[in-house]
């Protein structure tokens, strides 16, 4: 077996891990525009599917344009927070503020000549973050359609909230009761589940993520109180 | 003799079948575990692998008289980083959604021991031809069965092959379900039990 100096040593290493950098820094430079392109396309075709419209990535960048207004920042108060822009928003760290200090994003959207308002959402699931869109009626209580996603969820089982048979369940649920209390939408398990307003039933099997996304829709939604209330149209 | 001749081309069709890096060395088995509930994410897992085996391979022993004996493992793992982080990017500038499926399994092939057994085994004894062959038969043969068993998870766990409905709806209507158990990790141990117990049952050398 040959050989080699310290030195050699050293001095290969320092150049393989030299190379290795600048091979890295090239791939991610030059790919960086198109990954940045992705997470947008997603971001708007995930806000369209809260609002029944689908998309591809082919056409969703001239779509989202035509169903989505204006997008605004608000506060628990309901006040407008001027120079902010929704798509900044981080919600993992908006969630981690006191409720009054927190930056709310609020998507005005139009379609078929009435209007909506897109509310994103963020919780916990069992192995990861969820997330999704939740589209409102202009009555600000009726849910007209929701998109989950998750990092990571059982296939099969947690995972399961992207699919349309769970989603489509929250479409004409209410977010207030009867005395304008907000109650969200609860998600319940087959037996003790009764079809109403403000339940839907929960994945067999994926207890851990239903309740998550039950957790998530209330703790997401319960700041925007204010500016339902401020915004109903009757 | 030509590159192509039979004896040459051995490195690239003995791991397919008869030297198989997951039923016969039963190495990266938790990636397979992992990634073969649908078919599609296995099929591209199968691809990502064996382009960084195929060319950690062929970096390896292209500078493998270079390397100092003592932080060869080092070098190999630096080697095997730089392929996957590289993989993993592609995939999430054009197979994003795949991309997402797949998750921290492409950043796990590092960890992968098919990669790491290849490069001291075979890359850093032979020249860069055999040893780019020897990449590509190991990522294949572990493709090979990583497809094998997502056919039947996502067939029999989702009624679909690669989002696809297969199983028709009258099957359903008639009382049919699909397995759950088949889409849990559990039974994609067992599936590959079985097929290192099918392969072991049909082949001489390994009844010795």
């Amino acid at each position: 077996m040959k050989q080699f100096s310290n030195l050699y040593i050293f001095c290969f290493s320092s150049a393989l891990v030299l190379l290795v950098a600048a091979a890295l820094s090239f791939t991610s430079l030059s790919l960086a525009d198109k990954q940045q392109e992705n997470i947008e396309i997603e971001r708007q075709q995930n806000i369209l599917a809260a609002l029944g419209v689908t998309s591809t990535p082919a056409d969703v960048l001239a779509k989202y344009p035509q169903y989505i207004r204006q997008g605004i920042v608000i506060k628990a108060d309901g006040s407008t927070v001027s120079g902010e822009t929704p798509e900044k928003i981080d919600l993992k760290k908006e969630n981690a503020k006191p409720v009054n200090e927190r930056l709310l994003p609020v998507y005005l959207a139009e379609k078929d000549g009435k209007s909506f308002v897109v509310i994103p959402v963020r919780g916990a699931g069992l192995w990861g973050p969820i997330w999704g869109n939740v589209a409102v009626e202009s009555d600000m209580n009726t849910v007209y359609g929701v998109n989950f996603d998750h990092k990571g969820e059982t296939p099969g089982l947690g995972a399961e909230i992207n699919t349309p048979q769970f989603e489509n369940q929250f479409q004409n649920k209410k977010l207030f009761d009867g005395s304008n209390k907000f109650v969200s939408v609860k998600v319940e398990k087959t037996g003790t589940y009764t079809p109403d307003s403000h339940t839907v039933d929960a994945i067999s099997g994926g207890t851990i993520t239903s309740k998550g996304l039950e957790a998530m829709m209330h703790h997401s939604l319960e700041p925007y109180q204010t500016y339902f209330s401020q915004h109903k149209s009757n | 003799m030509s590159v192509f001749s039979s004896k040459k081309l051995k490195p690239l069709f003995e791991p397919i079948i008869t030297n198989n890096p997951v039923t016969v060395q039963v190495l990266g088995i938790c990636s397979a575990l992992a990634v073969t509930v649908k078919l599609e994410p296995a099929l591209v897992m199968a691809l990502a692998v064996t382009a960084v085996t195929a060319f950690s391979n062929l970096i390896i022993s292209g500078i493998r008289n270079f390397i100092p004996n003592s932080i060869r493992i080092i070098v190999q793992l630096v080697i095997i980083s730089l392929l996957v982080i590289i993989v993993d990017q592609i995939l999430k500038a054009y197979a994003y959604n795949v991309s997402k499926q797949l998750s921290v399994f492409v950043g796990l092939i590092i960890t992968n021991c098919i990669l790491m057994g290849r490069l001291e085994a075979f890359a850093m004894a032979n020249r860069p031809w055999p040893s780019f062959l020897d990449g590509i038969g190991n990522g294949a043969g572990y493709g090979l069965l990583l497809v094998l068993v997502a056919f039947i998870r996502e067939l029999f766990g989702s009624g679909t092959l690669l989002g696809i409905k297969i199983i028709p709806q009258s099957f359903y209507d008639f009382g049919y379900h699909n397995n759950n158990l088949i889409i849990l990790p559990p039974m994609a141990l067992i599936i590959v039990g079985v097929i290192i117990w099918i392969q072991r049952a049909n082949t001489k050398e390994a009844k010795k």
